[in-house]
């Protein structure tokens, strides 16, 4: 606080009097500056730890004893063997790897291979047939009947168009599988009452193997 | 009948172990009693069942101290570090064993490598570094697998730098062990166990004296011809010292 010692004194000449007026007193408020000095004895008094100079350690009580000649591990057989296991580890795991991948490929292939087989063994007989307008289409319809039965396990007699959507969209079954498959079986029927190329025959026969493979693949 | 010696081997040592152990406890009680003599005679005892460790040979070299001989103290002390550099207690006791030690020999300055090599290098034994090869091949070898088959960029990049900096650490290291591993076999340090002997400067009697070395002095020794020892200094003197009034820190091994 700084006490007000700053007053003026004036005569009014309107009360004809003398005035005096002083400034008012002004706070400051202190964040920092040196510490009231007081008188606590409460405050420790701290001792920097000082060393005579006469440290002279004692024995140590707590050893491992351990055979005077034993041999170096630097230079060591098993050095060598573990630096050398990484080096030979990357080589081996890439391999490994390497080849699981083309093990993961080949399993695709072999299924597509296994398909084809199915497809051609149901199709040998209209495969004997090619050229023979009648006698193909027949044999085709029945070939792509009997696949359906083999592996859905389903009559003949209870063959419908919608009956076979229905079966291979329960067994998730791409649709646009299905449509082919349809369309296939829709043609050939179709086929056996228009005139028909052998060329034609040929690729209607081709498409029933490659549906039949993609139906494989997926059931 | 085999397996009844090995068990029998496997028996005996742990026996050994035991008794050593124990030999070590009574030690102590010995040092920690005042009966210096004693003490050391058992630790001794310890060392004849070829059975060591930094810790003995420092309890060995303390009880020197008490009696006394500064060559031996001083001798052990060096043993100690030599089985474990990084070993405070036997550092600090070595600076008081010094300086009962005669002989006040300055350092030779040392150039930036020699700094490097005796500040950083020399905390860890060769044997430790050998260790740390092969954590670096190791986790080398694992992040050059993990960026080989990673897929992310991001990933792919930052094994590939840490892979590249365990192969650089690993080469380095490989190096420094190489490095230290020939440094402890060729050099061979003795310390002045004769209370005062004459350095000439041939391996004969009558030959010149070149400068006078006293108890607890350590040397390097270079060469050997009969019963005498080519040494040098730490301050670069070299010259001839019977082999009798020093010991060796290590067996000599002629290259």
């Amino acid at each position: 606080m700084f006490p007000s010692d700053i007053a003026f004194s004036y005569f009014n000449p309107n009360e004809k009097k003398y005035q005096t007026i002083a400034t008012e007193d002004l706070f400051v408020d202190v964040l920092e500056g040196k510490e009231l000095v007081t008188n606590n004895n409460s405050l420790i008094q701290k001792k920097t730890v000082i060393s005579t100079g006469k440290n002279f350690r004692y024995i140590q009580t707590k050893s491992q004893l351990r055979p005077k000649d034993s041999s170096d591990f630097f230079k060591s057989n098993l050095f060598y063997m573990l630096l050398l296991i990484p080096l030979f580890t990357i080589p081996i795991v890439i391999l490994i790897a390497k080849k699981n991948e083309k093990r993961n490929n080949d399993f695709i292939g072999s299924r597509t291979r296994k398909a084809e087989r199915l497809a051609k063994k149901y199709l040998s007989e209209a495969r004997k047939q090619l050229g023979k307008k009648e006698a193909f289409y027949e044999s085709l319809e029945r070939a792509l009947h009997n696949y359906l039965k083999g592996k859905l396990g389903i009559e003949t007699a209870d063959i419908s168009e919608e009956k076979i959507t229905e079966l291979l969209e329960k067994k998730e079954v791409h649709s646009n599988t299905i449509n082919e498959f349809i369309e296939v079986l829709k043609h050939s029927d179709l086929a056996r009452y228009t005139p028909i190329t052998n060329s034609e025959m040929k690729e209607e026969f081709e498409r029933a193997k490659e549906v039949i493979v993609q139906l494989d693949k997926q059931l | 009948m085999k397996k009844i010696v090995f068990l029998l081997w496997i028996v005996a040592n742990s026996i050994a172990a035991q008794n050593a152990d124990s030999l070590f406890v009574k030690a102590n009680n010995f040092y920690k009693s005042g009966e210096f003599e004693t003490a050391i005679e058992n630790y001794k005892k310890i060392e004849s069942q070829n059975l060591i460790s930094s810790e003995l040979y420092y309890n060995l070299g303390n009880s020197y101290y008490k009696l006394n001989k500064v060559g031996p103290s001083i001798y052990y002390y060096e043993k100690a570090l030599l089985l474990n550099p990084l070993n405070e207690d036997v550092k600090k006791n070595l600076v008081f064993a010094k300086r009962l030690a005669l002989d006040n020999i300055q350092k030779l300055p040392q150039t930036f490598s020699q700094k490097i090599n005796t500040d950083y290098l020399q905390k860890l034994s060769y044997d430790k570094w050998a260790v740390l090869v092969l954590v670096f091949s190791i986790a080398g070898s694992i992040l050059f697998l993990l960026f080989f088959f990673e897929e992310t960029p991001s990933k792919k990049r930052l094994y590939f730098v840490t892979s590249i900096g365990c192969v650089l650490f690993f080469i380095s290291a490989l190096l420094i062990t190489n490095n230290q591993y020939q440094l402890s076999k060729n050099k061979t340090e003795a310390i002045v166990f004769a209370n005062k002997t004459e350095v000439r400067n041939a391996p004969t009697l009558n030959s010149e004296k070149i400068f006078t070395l006293h108890e607890g002095t350590k040397i390097i020794v270079l060469d050997m011809v009969d019963n005498w020892k080519k040494i040098k200094l730490a301050d670069g003197k070299i010259g001839w010292i019977i082999a009798s009034d020093i010991t060796l820190l290590k067996p000599f091994k002629l290259n």
